[in-house]
Formats: structure tokens, C-alpha cells, sequence
């Protein structure tokens, strides 16, 4: 199993009667010098990842203080330069709401250059308020996330003249990008998932499918329908196609870990939004749409579960370093196995000296068994 | 005749592949009635009244209601455009096209396009336009309880609507429609060419408004009818961006003396 390290790159500092930490918050409330300091500090922490062999992870959110990264490029950019070994994950380009796929190519080109081929380029639709934030089209997305994918692999493999893209979506004559992309014929791909019908595309084209702390029930749902498109067409699915992400917490006891996933857990906590930011309309289907305006929680969201409960589904992983490896060992078995673990393992106000203890911690004594680890049963559907 | 006036059955036809589900009573010269981004609840008094003079038909926009949601609907445009073709297959002439917001951009477009069935224009508190310095309520940007309390100048009629239990069929059909408003209104909430086109309405056209609209301020009133040659305005007072439910019966007499002043 590899382990890529990631955290979302918060300003934590916020007013206590905030109502919506996505789309309008003001920005008044974010002190530049405060956030310069936060910007070189993570990537510290990601430089630390480097050094202690682990991979690593970089999303991007817009108009938010939970994530301060609006421009994901930008953060591999400087990750190439800064780490040497590590291989490095954009999950992901949100191109269902960027309106260039051929720049995003160039981008992840240029940055696939600078890191000698270390960059593994993941593609999203994106959750809910960005699309208010970026003030994207609310349906449809899974159409233009995969317009742009075709353009962008176009782009990447062209490479004798140029060729005018005219889709439904995107218009871009003349497309010849330079730099092409290191890694031939392009880097690897990745694409989250939280449906079982947005995977079974994933699985045929071999990409890596990711979810995101789904827990049990609905990663494994995923997994399974990864494995059982594959076994459809006489493939097999490799763990390294699968991928899951959930907050982990290594401390030197198991109340140390706990305290330590409680200040992960701000990410849900602090993650209140208004209605028309968490579900604009026509994004979700009808069905996902209805149930939240009956639960007020997104479809596979328990933004009011406890740690307990977090932990117990394997949304979180925390406790000393045996702990959290038998956790994760059960998490694992659970869903059927997956061979990419999506360390979140800072958030909120983790500070820099708690996050690096966990981090050299899970990198000594979590990581090695985690390498270890199989499922004895053949690959397909469990 | 007054029975199936006040409750009549819901139809349905289908044209370019899509079923349009539609209310219709009446008898006489069609009128068409185009509905604004909430959809169409049930038939209304005011709808009553008016089948007292004309064949009034309501239908719902294609992915609203009861009607499908087409694979061809991308806009505005598609939706005037499949306006014209039902107009052609249900033998519809001499239409007075009524639209409400939404359903009064659909009107503008359609009679920019063809105005061969129609006689006359009415658009109530029209959407399609974009005014500078005047900016419209941006429905998708505040919660949905927001948007009905800036519907009324009178806020007991708000709080009314917002205490109306909804049954689940209620929510969903809501919800449908949300996503059938995104769909056509996201970006842009208007058509930034109308205003080079709008001399092509030379139907007789009637612009109502309330004074006291927050949704679409009155200013566009003056706007529609500085652009559509000959276009009256009549402003309902004390009311919101709903006349035709916040003063029914100032709703129904404006549109009628309108319609029975028109030359034969």
C-alpha cells in the first residue's frame, strides 16, 4: 500500500459566530501574514512527507478559509521543486468548473516536467459550493468532467500537428501544447468517485478510483463496482487502482491519538455552509437532492456523527501507531482491499509540531505493515 | 360550465419528443399562459376568470411540472422555439401570450422569433432583460425561504406560503423544478441580445408590473416597454413580484381591458 500524505491547508483563525466558512466568507478575515505563514508551514509538513518516504497529495477549493489552496497547479508546482522522491497527486483539477481544459493540460505538463515525472494527475467534479463559487453550471458536471478529460488526454498524446477541439462544452482551435507531458504516453490518471455509476467508467479505462472518508458502506460499494466492471471484461483489478482517503492520527498513546482526532475532525465540524451552497440545484441527482432536504446532510455526509462513530466506520483512523494500523488493517478487509491510503493527517488547528510527530510516527511504525498488507481472496466481486 | 372551468383536467400532447403536460378550460380565443421559475401549483380563481372570456391553456415548460426534460433543452431559446411547434400542433392562432417572469423571457423570445400565431403580448414582471445598475434578486445565491419572503410587498402572504405543510410529491416537484430553473437561468440570467431585437414584437404588448417588486425591480417595466414599439404598462400598487396571486382581481382587470381594447 502506498500512503499519500495530504491535508487541506485550513486558516483555522475564524470569528466564532461564523454561518458559512464556503463562498462568502469575507476575506477580510484572512490576515495575509497569518496566511503566508500557513502556506510555507504546510508545505513544510509536505516536505517532511518527502523525507520520511512517503507520497504525496494536493486538492484545491475556492473562497474558503478550509482550504487555501484556489489554484492546485501552483501548489504541485513548488511541491516538485521541494520534494525529491516523492510522487505527486493532484485529487484533483476540478475541470467540471474550469472553463480550459488545454490550460490544465499545460499545466499539469509543465509540473509533470519540473518533478522528472513524478506526477500522478487526478481529475474531480467537485463538491457542491464550488460551483457557486466558481459559478459553474450545476448540472451536467459529469458531462463537461468528461469532455475535458478527452480533451486533455488529447491534448497530452497529440503530437505531430495541431487539431481543433469543437465539443458540446469547450471550443479551442489549434491545440499543440508545449511542454508535453514527461511521462509517456501521459501521467497516471485519477478520478473520485462516491457513485457506483460514475466508477464503471473509471474501472475500463484502469484509472485509480478514489473516495473520500466514505467509510465502509459506501467505499466498498465503490470498490466492488471498480472490480466487478474489470471482471466484466475479462480484467483484473490490481489494489493499486483503488484508493481511500481517511483522517489518521498517530500519537504515543491511544488518548493522545484520540485528542488528535478530535482536532482533525474540525473539518466537519467547521464546515457549515447555507442551504444553497451545499445544494445547488441540479447538481446532485433528484433523488440524492430530496434526501438532503430531508436529513439536511449530504448523500454518505454525518457531519453530526461523533468520533466514535467516525472512527468506528474508518473515517478516521487514530490511537498509537498499533492501533491505528489494526484500525486501517480493518477498514481495509472491510471494503475488500485498496492499495492507495490518502493520509489526511492535518487539519484545523493540528499544529505543526503535533502533525509532524504523527507523521514521523505513522512513517516508523504504521507505514512499514502497511506495506504488508493483502487480501488472501482472488480479485473481483467479494 | 363553471365546474369544469374552476377544476379542469390536466392533458397532455407530445411535440419534438417531449411530453408537455398542460391545464386547459375555456372557450375562444386561445390564451397562453407561460409560468414564472416556482411552476405551476394548481389552477388557480384567476385562471377561472379568464376562462370566462378565452381558452385559456397553462402548460408546464419542458422539465417542469409534468412535462419531460428533453434531451435538446440546453436554454431559453430551445424552450421558445418548442412553444412555436406546440402552437403548430395544437392549431393555435390569434394567441394572447401571457408570460410571468420566466415565463415572460420564453414570451419575448418566442414573439422575437415568430410572431405569426400571436395577438397579443402581456409580460407580468418579466425576467430576460438585465438593466445596468438595476441588478435582480439572484435566487441561487440566498435560501430558498429568502426568495419567497422577497416575492410579496405584503409579508403575511409570505409567511403563509412558507407555513403550508408540503407533502413529499410537493418537495420533489419543487425540487424538479429548482433544477429545471438552473438549468435555464444559472448563467446568463438573462439575454444581453433581446434588447437589439425586442422592435421585432410588434404585437399589441401589455407590460404589468407591482410597484413594489423586489424580485425584478418596476424599473424594467419602463425597460420592456422603452423597447417593444407601443408597449403599455400598467403598475399594480402595493404589490410584489406575483400580481396575478398578491391582487388577483387588479391582475385580472388590467389584463382583460387590455385584451377586450384591442382593435378586432
Amino acid at each position: 500500500m502506498r500512503t499519500w500524505y495530504f491535508s487541506e491547508n485550513a486558516y483555522p483563525y475564524l470569528p466564532d459566530d461564523f454561518e458559512s466558512i464556503r463562498v462568502n466568507l469575507p476575506n477580510r478575515i484572512f490576515d495575509p501574514e497569518i496566511g503566508a505563514e500557513l502556506y510555507n508551514r504546510y508545505f513544510d509538513e509536505w516536505q517532511l512527507a518527502d523525507e520520511l518516504g512517503l507520497d504525496v497529495m494536493a486538492n484545491e477549493h475556492h473562497q474558503t478559509a478550509i482550504n487555501l489552496n484556489a489554484c492546485v497547479p501552483l501548489v504541485m508546482a513548488v511541491l516538485a521543486r521541494i520534494t525529491k522522491k516523492a510522487r505527486l497527486l493532484v485529487l484533483g483539477n476540478p475541470v467540471a468548473n474550469r472553463r480550459d481544459p488545454v490550460r490544465v493540460a499545460e499545466e499539469m505538463a509543465m509540473v509533470d516536467c519540473y518533478s522528472r515525472g513524478r506526477l500522478e494527475v487526478g481529475f474531480v467534479r467537485g463538491v457542491p459550493y464550488e460551483i457557486s463559487a466558481t459559478n459553474a453550471l450545476p448540472v451536467r458536471t459529469a458531462d463537461r468532467l468528461w469532455e475535458a478529460h478527452d480533451l486533455i488526454l488529447k491534448a497530452w498524446t497529440s503530437h505531430d500537428e495541431p487539431f481543433n477541439w469543437e465539443g458540446r462544452f469547450f471550443h479551442h482551435r489549434q491545440v499543440n501544447i508545449w511542454p508535453r507531458p514527461f511521462q509517456q504516453p501521459h501521467p497516471p490518471v485519477w478520478i473520485t468517485s462516491t457513485s457506483t455509476a460514475q466508477v464503471a467508467r473509471i474501472a475500463e479505462l484502469g484509472y485509480v478510483a478514489a473516495t473520500f472518508l466514505t467509510g465502509v458502506t459506501r467505499t466498498k460499494l465503490v470498490f466492488d463496482g471498480y472490480r466487478k466492471r474489470r471482471s466484466e471484461l475479462g480484467l483484473e483489478t490490481p489494489e493499486d487502482r483503488l484508493a481511500y482517503s481517511g483522517m489518521v492520527y498517530v500519537g504515543d498513546t491511544d488518548e493522545a491519538g484520540l485528542e488528535g482526532a478530535r482536532k482533525l475532525n474540525w473539518i466537519n465540524t467547521a464546515n457549515r455552509a447555507p442551504t444553497q451552497f451545499k445544494n445547488p440545484p441540479g447538481y446532485n441527482t433528484l433523488a440524492a437532492s430530496a434526501q438532503f432536504m430531508r436529513t439536511e446532510d449530504m448523500p454518505f455526509v454525518r457531519s453530526k456523527a461523533s468520533i466514535e462513530e467516525l472512527m468506528e466506520d474508518g473515517t478516521i483512523f487514530a490511537g498509537n501507531a498499533d492501533t491505528v494500523f489494526r484500525q486501517i488493517e480493518r477498514h481495509y478487509r472491510r471494503v475488500g482491499g485498496y492499495g492507495n491510503l490518502l493520509m489526511l493527517g492535518q487539519a484545523g488547528f493540528l499544529e505543526h509540531d503535533e502533525t509532524t510527530a504523527s507523521m514521523r510516527r505513522f512513517a516508523r511504525d504504521v507505514y512499514p505493515r502497511l506495506k504488508e498488507l493483502r487480501i488472501e481472496a482472488a480479485a473481483g466481486v467479494a | 360550465m363553471t365546474a369544469s372551468l374552476s377544476a379542469p383536467e390536466r392533458t397532455s400532447t407530445v411535440v419534438d419528443g417531449c411530453t408537455l403536460s398542460y391545464l386547459r378550460a375555456g372557450r375562444g380565443t386561445p390564451l397562453v399562459f407561460l409560468h414564472g421559475e416556482d411552476g405551476i401549483a394548481e389552477w388557480t380563481p384567476w385562471m377561472a376568470q379568464l376562462a370566462e372570456r378565452y381558452d385559456v391553456i397553462v402548460p408546464d415548460h419542458p422539465a417542469f411540472g409534468g412535462s419531460d426534460w428533453p434531451d435538446w433543452l440546453d436554454d431559453v431559446h430551445d424552450v421558445a422555439y418548442f412553444y412555436l411547434d406546440v402552437f403548430a400542433a395544437l392549431g393555435l392562432r390569434d394567441i394572447h401570450l401571457v408570460g410571468h417572469s420566466l415565463g415572460g423571457w420564453i414570451a419575448c423570445e418566442l414573439a422575437i422569433r415568430d410572431r405569426a400565431p400571436l395577438r397579443s403580448l402581456t409580460l407580468v414582471a418579466s425576467g430576460g432583460l438585465r438593466l445596468s445598475g438595476v441588478p435582480k434578486l439572484d435566487r441561487f445565491i440566498i435560501p430558498p425561504e429568502a426568495v419567497v419572503r422577497a416575492g410579496y410587498a405584503d409579508a403575511a402572504l409570505a409567511e403563509a406560503q412558507l407555513a403550508v405543510p408540503k407533502s413529499s410529491d410537493d418537495d420533489d416537484r419543487d425540487l424538479r423544478n429548482r433544477f429545471a430553473v438552473a438549468r435555464l437561468q444559472w448563467q446568463p440570467r438573462h439575454d444581453l441580445r433581446l434588447p437589439k431585437w425586442m422592435h421585432r414584437i410588434t404585437v399589441p404588448t401589455h407590460v404589468v408590473w407591482g410597484d413594489a417588486d423586489r424580485i425584478v425591480p418596476p424599473a424594467y417595466a419602463a425597460e420592456f416597454a422603452r423597447l417593444i414599439p407601443g408597449a403599455r404598462v400598467t403598475m399594480i400598487p402595493n404589490c410584489g413580484h406575483f400580481p396575478q396571486t398578491e391582487r388577483s382581481d387588479a391582475f385580472v382587470r388590467a389584463v382583460s381591458a387590455f385584451l377586450e381594447g384591442l382593435p378586432a
